[in-house]
C-alpha cells in the first residue's frame, strides 16, 4: 500500500488548513453560500436531504487496518456510529455536523487520509480493480498506475473547474471489474509484444440522463507519456466542454459531438505540444510508486483441496466459499469478500462495530489491509486458505458472511430517497425487499452470477443502466415508481439495458424480479449466465411474460 | 478600495476596456482590445500610441491572436463566472504555448479562494471582484507549499524534485 512521504503528508495538511479557514470564513459570512458550494464539494461536503454529507476518498480502494479504526472512531466521535461504502471506492458519513468537518479532516490526515476532490466539477478520486496487485488474470497491477494518477491530479490548476465533474478508472487484468467502459476516462493497462507496459485509453463513458459506452481515442500509449495525454485530454475538454447546461456538460457529449475521430485529433494535437515537457514521467519515480506496492512476503503455501475444507466445515460455509472466496495469484492464498448486503442493512452500511472487527480480523488474516468494490464491499486480500473456516465463523458472529457476493441480493444500491435530496424514490426499502423475498441462499446460488443495480433517479448513481437488471426510480405525479431493465454490462463488452415497459409500484418489484428469473431458469443453456441468456434472447420474453396478465 | 493585485502589491486600476463609443485616447494606463473586435481596432494597435491589451472572453480561441501576442502589452482573460474553469486553460496555453512573457491578468469573477491555482496557471496578475479583500488574497498565493504536477508557474512536477527515499 503506497505510504505517504514528508511531501504527501504536508499537501494534505495545508489542505486541512486551508478547509479550516474556508469553512470559518464562510460561517463568518465572507463567502457566499453560491461560492462556498464549490469549496466544500471539492472537499466531499455536501448539504443532503437531512444534514450534511462527508464524502471521504478511499484512492483506488486500499485502506489498512488503522485507517478502518480511525473511520469506526469518526463515525462514533462525529456521527451517529456507521458508514456507507459507495460505488466510487469512497466511504460516506451521512449526519456531520459543518463546523466540524474540518476536525475531521485533521483527524482523517493523521492516517493519511482525505476528502479531496470527492465531488465537485474537478477530477475526482481515481478507482480500479478491487483485486488489483492479487488477481490471477491480472496483466499489471493498476494501483501504481493510480497512485500516480491521484497525484497528478490532486489539487491539479487548471483543472479545479472543469464543466462537469470528472471519472477516471484503470484496469489491468483479463477482466474488467472497474467499469472502466462507464467513465470519463478508463485506462486499460496491458503489455505490448514485447512485455512492455503500455496503455489503452478510451474516453466519453457515463451514466446519468445520457448515458454511453466509452470509445477509444488511442490504442496504446507509453507510460512515460500517461500523465500529458491525460493533461491534453482533459485541456480539450475543459476548453470545448459545454458549460450552458449541466446534463450536456460531460465529456461523453463532447465525444459524441465532436465525434471521436475529430475529438482525437484534437487531443492528439495539444498532446503534441506537451509530451515532451518536464511532465514526461521519469522511470525512476515509476519505480518509487512502485515500490509501495511489490508483494509482501507471502509464506510458499500449497493450494488447498476446497471440496476438502467444505466438508469439514459447518453448514453454510460451502456456499459462502464457493460465491464469496476468489482466486489469489499466490497458491495456498485466497480474497475473500465481506458483502455489505445482509438483509435489512442498508446497502454499503457498516457500523462502527463491525469496523472494529473487521480491522482486528484483517489484521490477523489480511496482512492488516483490505479493500473496497464498486460493488459496496470490502475485501481481504491476502487470507490464507487454511483460516478460511476460522475467519468464516468470525465473520458470521458479526453478520459479514452473508454468502451472496455477485448474487441477485449483492445489490449495488444508492442511498435514494432515505438521503439523497436529488432521488426520485427510495432504494434502500425495495433492496431490503428484494432481499426477503430471494432469501433462499439455495437458489440464489441456483439462479446464479447476477449484477442488480437500483438507483433512485436517473443520476444513476447506482449504474442501473449497466446491471444485467437495472432498476430506476421514477415520479409519476408525486408518486414513487420503479422502471426495470435487463440486459445492461459493466464488463469489457460493456451494454446499456433496455427499458422492458412501464414502470411499477415498489410492492410488485419483487414478483417482477421473479417472473423475470423465471424465463431465464427456463430458458437458459447449461451453465449459461443471466446476462449472456439475455444477450441471446433479447427483451422481448422478458416482457412478454412480465405484462402477461395486462395483456 | 484598490483591488488590482501585482507583484504582492495591491494597486490602483490601471486599464480599461475599449467599447465602440470611447476610443478614449486620454486614459493614461492601458486599452485593452476585445478579442471579438481585433479587427476594427487594427489600426489603433498598429500606431500604438499607450500601452495596449489584449482582453480575451473565456471562450475565445488564443491560437487565432498566435502571430501578434507580442505586440500586447498585457492580456487580460475574463472570468464571466469564477465556476468557468478555461480561462485556466487558456492562460497555460500562452504561457506554455505562445511562450507570450508579459502580464497576465485574471478579470471579472476573481475570488481569492481561485488565486492559488490561477498563479499556477500563469496568471500574473489578478483585478479582484470589488467585494474581496486584497490581504486575503495575497495570503491566499502560499496556500500551498507543495504541488505534485508541473505547470505554467513551475514546470517541474514534484517527481523530479523528491528526495530519493
Ligand atoms: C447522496 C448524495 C448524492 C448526490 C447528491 C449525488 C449526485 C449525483 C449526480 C447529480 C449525478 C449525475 C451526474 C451526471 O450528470 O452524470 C450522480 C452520478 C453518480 N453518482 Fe452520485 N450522488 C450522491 C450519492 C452517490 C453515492 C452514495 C454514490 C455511490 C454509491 C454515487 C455514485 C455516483 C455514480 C457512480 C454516478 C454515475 C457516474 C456517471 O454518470 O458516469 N453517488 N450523482
Ligand atoms: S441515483 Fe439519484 S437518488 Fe440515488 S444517490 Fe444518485 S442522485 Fe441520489
Amino acid at each position: 500500500m503506497y505510504k505517504y512521504d514528508e511531501y504527501d503528508q504536508r499537501i494534505v495538511d495545508e489542505r486541512v488548513s486551508q478547509f479550516r479557514d474556508q469553512t470559518r470564513r464562510y460561517l463568518a459570512g465572507e463567502i457566499a453560500e453560491d461560492e462556498f458550494l464549490p469549496l466544500r464539494l471539492q472537499n466531499g461536503l455536501y448539504i443532503q436531504r437531512f444534514a450534511p454529507m462527508l464524502r471521504i476518498a478511499i484512492p483506488y480502494g486500499m485502506l489498512n487496518t488503522r485507517q478502518v479504526r480511525r473511520l469506526s472512531e469518526i463515525s462514533r466521535k462525529y456521527d451517529k456510529g456507521y458508514v456507507h461504502f459507495t460505488t466510487r471506492q469512497n466511504v460516506q458519513l451521512n449526519w456531520p455536523l459543518l463546523e466540524q468537518v474540518p476536525d475531521i479532516l485533521a483527524d482523517l490526515a493523521e492516517v493519511e487520509m482525505h476528502a479531496v476532490q470527492t465531488s465537485g466539477a474537478c477530477i475526482r478520486n481515481t478507482t480500479t480493480d478491487q483485486f488489483a496487485g492479487i488477481a490471477r488474470d491480472e496483466i499489471v497491477d493498476p494501483r501504481p498506475w493510480c497512485e500516480i494518477i491521484r497525484q497528478w491530479s490532486t489539487f491539479h490548476p487548471e483543472f479545479a473547474f472543469l464543466p462537469r465533474k470528472f471519472k477516471i478508472a484503470v484496469c489491468g487484468s483479463e477482466e474488467d471489474r472497474a467499469a472502466t467502459m462507464v467513465h470519463d476516462i478508463g485506462v486499460h493497462a496491458f503489455r505490448n509484444e514485447n512485455g512492455n507496459v503500455r496503455f489503452k485509453i478510451l474516453a466519453g463513458g457515463g451514466l446519468g440522463r445520457t448515458p454511453m459506452v466509452a470509445s477509444v481515442i488511442r490504442e496504446s500509449i507509453e507510460p512515460e507519456h500517461l500523465l500529458t495525454y491525460l493533461d491534453a485530454i482533459l485541456r480539450v475538454y475543459n476548453r470545448y466542454g459545454r458549460r450552458d447546461n449541466k446534463y450536456k456538460a460531460r465529456i461523453k457529449i463532447l465525444v459524441k459531438a465532436m465525434t471521436p475521430e475529430v475529438f482525437t485529433e484534437k487531443v492528439e494535437s495539444e498532446w503534441e505540444q506537451i509530451k515532451d515537457s518536464a511532465s514526461l514521467l521519469p522511470e525512476a519515480e515509476i519505480q518509487r510508486v512502485s515500490q509501495h506496492f511489490i508483494d509482501p512476503e507471502y509464506k510458499g503455501l500449497v493450494d488447498q483441496d476446497f471440496n476438502d475444507l467444505a466438508l469439514k466445515a459447518p453448514a453454510g460455509f460451502h456456499s459462502w466459499l464457493k460465491q464469496n472466496v476468489f482466486p489469489h495469484k499466490k497458491s495456498g492464498y485466497c480474497a475473500v469478500t465481506l458483502t455489505l448486503k445482509a438483509t435489512g442493512d442498508a446497502p454499503g452500511d457498516v457500523s462502527a462495530e463491525q469496523l472494529d472487527v473487521i480491522a482486528d480480523l484483517a489484521d490477523q488474516y489480511s496482512l492488516g489491509e483490505l479493500r473496497v468494490s464498486h460493488e459496496q464491499n470490502l475485501i481481504f486480500a491476502d487470507v490464507e486458505q487454511t483460516a478460511l473456516i476460522e475467519l468464516w465463523e468470525k465473520l458470521s458472529a458479526v453478520g459479514l458472511a452473508t454468502a451472496n457476493r455477485g448474487l441477485l441480493t449483492d445489490m449495488i444500491c444508492c442511498p435514494g430517497g432515505d438521503f439523497c435530496a436529488l432521488a426520485n424514490a427510495r432504494s434502500i426499502p425495495l433492496a431490503e425487499e428484494i432481499q426477503r423475498k430471494f432469501e433462499d441462499i439455495d437458489y440464489l446460488h441456483d439462479v446464479g452470477e447476477l449484477d442488480l443495480n437500483i438507483s433512485g433517479c436517473m443520476n444513476a448513481c447506482a449504474h442501473h443502466h449497466v446491471g444485467h437488471i437495472g432498476i430506476l426510480g421514477v415520479d409519476r405525479k408525486g408518486i414513487e415508481y420503479y422502471q426495470v431493465q435487463v440486459g445492461g454490462s459493466a464488463s469489457k463488452e460493456a451494454a446499456l439495458g433496455k427499458i422492458i415497459g412501464p414502470s411499477f409500484k415498489r410492492e410488485e418489484i419483487p414478483d417482477v424480479l421473479e417472473k423475470i428469473l423465471n424465463v431465464y431458469i427456463e430458458q437458459r443453456h447449461e451453465d449459461e449466465l443471466f446476462i449472456d441468456t439475455c444477450q441471446r434472447i433479447g427483451i422481448t420474453p422478458f416482457k412478454e411474460r412480465v405484462y402477461a396478465q395486462a395483456a | 478600495m484598490p483591488r488590482l493585485l501585482k507583484n504582492n502589491e495591491v494597486l490602483e486600476n490601471d486599464y480599461r476596456i475599449l467599447d465602440s463609443e470611447s476610443a478614449d485616447q486620454a486614459f493614461a494606463g492601458t486599452l485593452l482590445i476585445p478579442a471579438k473586435e481585433l479587427s476594427r481596432y487594427k489600426k489603433l494597435l498598429e500606431q500604438k500610441q499607450q500601452p495596449t491589451g489584449l482582453f480575451l472572453d473565456s471562450d475565445d480561441e488564443v491560437e487565432s491572436y498566435a502571430d501578434i501576442l507580442s505586440s500586447f502589452d498585457l492580456i487580460t482573460i475574463n472570468f464571466p463566472k469564477f465556476i468557468d474553469g478555461r480561462g485556466y486553460s487558456l492562460c497555460r496555453t500562452l504561457r506554455d504555448r505562445y511562450h507570450y512573457k508579459g502580464d497576465i491578468r485574471a478579470v471579472g469573477d476573481v475570488l481569492i479562494d481561485q488565486i492559488f491555482m490561477l498563479q499556477r496557471c500563469g496568471f500574473s496578475s489578478y483585478y479582484l471582484r470589488e467585494d474581496q479583500k486584497a490581504e486575503d488574497a495575497i495570503k491566499a498565493l502560499d496556500t500551498f507549499t507543495l504541488r505534485y504536477q508541473g505547470s505554467s508557474d513551475d514546470p517541474e512536477p514534484l517527481y523530479r524534485k523528491r528526495k530519493a527515499s
